[in-house]
């Protein structure tokens, strides 16, 4: 099992559905791959430049980087995600 | 910015630039507002809001924000290069951005839950702020319904983007596809969250023909033209449309005559056609009337300029025939007094005609013009477009004061009108028909000026012959009745007279050149 890099683009770090994404990640993340994976928060308020050059347009959007082929998810993860394709 | 003034409500109208359209708008569209632009697949909604843009920037040194939802910025950037706009120049020097929101196809997001559009406002704010844009254009927010695929959460999110462009105080388009021409703005019901201001740009199918128009449905406090106006997308320009001036009536009129080429039909018409008269030669095929307009272009006093609009012949055949006829065009062209523009009238809708007619008339600056002809036009449109195409025609000749020649076939040979005289007729100043007339086993030409406004005129039908030297016109047909209605009746005389008849009106012809 390969180390996970995830990008999480949120619309200010500190609203309600950014906590809950976190939450629903970091949750997300710790049952399937321990501790082996890292998470990058963006906050597109404070850094646009960043969502510019990822292209990002809807928040929060979760950028799974490593492994490749890398994913993208749209919204604050609180459907079921077990279909989505998550690296293994 | 630019302000084309405000209104009662205080809505300030935005110059866009885009030929025609700011005067259907009266002055603009609403600044600070968003406009949205609905139209079918291949409406050319992209190409007026790039315009829209491009404008800003050649015209008023204004930049602009392009978020394109569709298409990459590379091939919208490949798609602009066609019509002269250098996008990648615009970009370098900060006056254009593009803000891509296009789908990644191979690797499309998945939707997991509760989304909003924070990214792309905090991203369009940026741009706006970067570039100091006053307009920001959408492109085409139908793509993004079908990309998040929750049409409640994506209308509440356009919401906010348009409050977003509103607090920025841009003036926005936003473009949408429709199914349908006439119906529904969108199948999204997009008129939720942008209704105040809405253009509708078309693409339907007249008699079996596209025609495209553009029409303002409604800038809320703000007034603007109604209806559909022809609208096209030109290499070289991008969009025009055509605002059919109103001011046809209102234009005075000058006593001032020109010569007609023919010193028989200037006395005919009482000296002469009227410098911005419209006159209209409308005859059965091979009567005479391309000779006519010839001779027109061939009168054309020195210190003028005439251009010919051909939609029948080619140059070859045109030059040949007017130098059989005694006419040197190509010395005339030599001198920069004659122009030829020839068309096949099948190549280009009636629109874009009119729209190459009017930039040929403003290079040429012509004192006078000639068209041949207006049935090679007709047959190529529906009745409507032909309509519209007439008049924007006629507005634009007698809004220059430019003295015009029309032909006009008519459909049987020996009298009666064709479609075109009904058409046409009460705009015109005034009209020569050419008719051929049976005269015992003989075919002869005849000729009259049925109509002069505001002036005297011969009210006979005079005979015409052809020759070496063109036209030369005769005396009056005696003793013969119905040569219009093509009913002719002869009649009876002794032979001697006949004989008089047929010769003395020829050896007059010959005498008067």
């Amino acid at each position: 099992m390969s180390f996970v890099e995830i990008d999480l683009y949120v619309c200010g770090a500190s609203t309600a559905r950014s906590t809950t994404t976190m939450r629903n990640l970091a949750n997300e993340c710790s049952a399937r791959y321990g501790t082996e994976y890292s998470i990058n928060v963006i906050d597109v308020l404070r850094n646009p430049a960043i969502a510019e050059r990822a292209n990002i347009v809807a928040t929060p959007t979760t950028v799974i980087r490593r492994p490749l082929p890398s994913l993208r998810l749209v919204g604050d993860l609180s459907v079921p995600t077990t279909s989505f394709g998550w690296p293994a | 910015m630019n302000f084309a003034g405000s209104t009662a409500k205080g809505v300030y109208k935005l110059r866009t630039g885009i030929p025609g359209f700011d005067e259907i708008c009266l002055g603009g569209l609403p600044a600070g507002r968003t406009t949205l632009v609905s139209g079918t697949a291949g409406a050319g909604k992209s190409v007026f809001s790039a315009h829209f843009l491009a404008a800003g920037i050649v015209e008023y040194g204004e930049a602009g924000v392009y978020v394109t939802f569709e298409e990459t910025p590379e091939l919208v950037r490949q798609n602009l290069e066609g019509f002269g706009w250098g996008v990648a120049g615009w970009e370098t020097d900060g006056s254009w951005q593009f803000i891509d929101a296009s789908p990644d196809v191979i690797n499309p997001a998945v939707v997991v839950g509760q989304f909003d559009f924070g990214a792309l406002v905090a991203r369009i704010e940026r741009a706006v702020r970067l570039t100091g844009a006053t307009r920001v254009v959408l492109d085409s927010i139908g793509t993004v319904f079908e990309h998040f695929d929750d049409d409640r959460s994506v209308r509440t999110e356009l919401y906010r983007v348009a409050s977003a462009l509103r607090q920025l105080g841009v003036t926005a388009l936003i473009t949408i596809e429709r199914p349908e021409e006439y119906g529904a703005l969108s199948r999204h019901a997009v008129s939720q969250f942008v209704s105040d201001n809405v253009v509708i740009l078309r693409n339907a199918l007249d008699e079996e023909r596209r025609r495209r128009t553009i029409e303002v449905l409604k800038f809320r406090g703000a007034d603007h033209r109604k209806g559909e106006y022809p609208f096209s997308l030109l290499e070289g320009t991008g969009a025009v449309v055509l605002p059919l001036s109103s001011l046809l009536l209102e234009q005075g009129s000058a006593s001032r005559r020109v010569p007609s080429g023919n010193h028989e039909l200037d006395a005919m018409c009482g000296g002469g056609f009227y410098q911005d008269s419209l006159v209209l030669v409308s005859g059965p095929t091979g009567a005479g009337k391309t000779l006519l307009g010839c001779s027109f272009i061939n009168g054309t006093p020195d210190d003028q300029r005439c251009l010919m609009l051909s939609f029948e012949e080619g140059r070859e055949q045109i030059y040949r025939n007017a130098s059989g006829w005694g006419f040197d065009f190509a010395a005339l062209e030599a001198e920069g007094r004659f122009r030829l523009e020839g068309a096949y009238p099948e190549l280009l809708g009636l629109e874009d005609h009119l729209i190459n007619i009017a930039r040929s008339i403003d290079d040429f600056k012509p004192n006078r013009v000639v068209v041949d002809s207006l049935s090679a036009l007709e047959r190529v449109a529906s009745r409507k477009a032909y309509r519209e195409f007439i008049i924007g025609l006629t507005s634009l000749l007698k809004d220059r004061r430019i003295c015009t020649v029309f032909t006009a076939a008519t459909s049987s040979a020996f009298g009666g009108s064709g479609d075109v005289v009904t058409h046409v007729s009460t705009i015109t100043d005034a009209i020569i028909l050419l008719r051929y007339v049976e005269f015992y086993g003989e075919i002869r030409r005849g000729m009259t000026v049925l109509k002069m406004r505001g002036s005297a005129h011969d009210p006979e039908i005079r005979e015409f012959t052809i020759g070496r030297k063109g036209m030369a016109i005769g005396d009056s047909f005696q003793n013969i009745n119905g040569i219009l209605s093509g009913q002719v009746e002869v009649k009876e005389l002794d032979e001697i007279e006949r004989i008089k008849t047929l010769f003395i009106d020829v050896d007059l012809a010959d005498e008067a050149r």
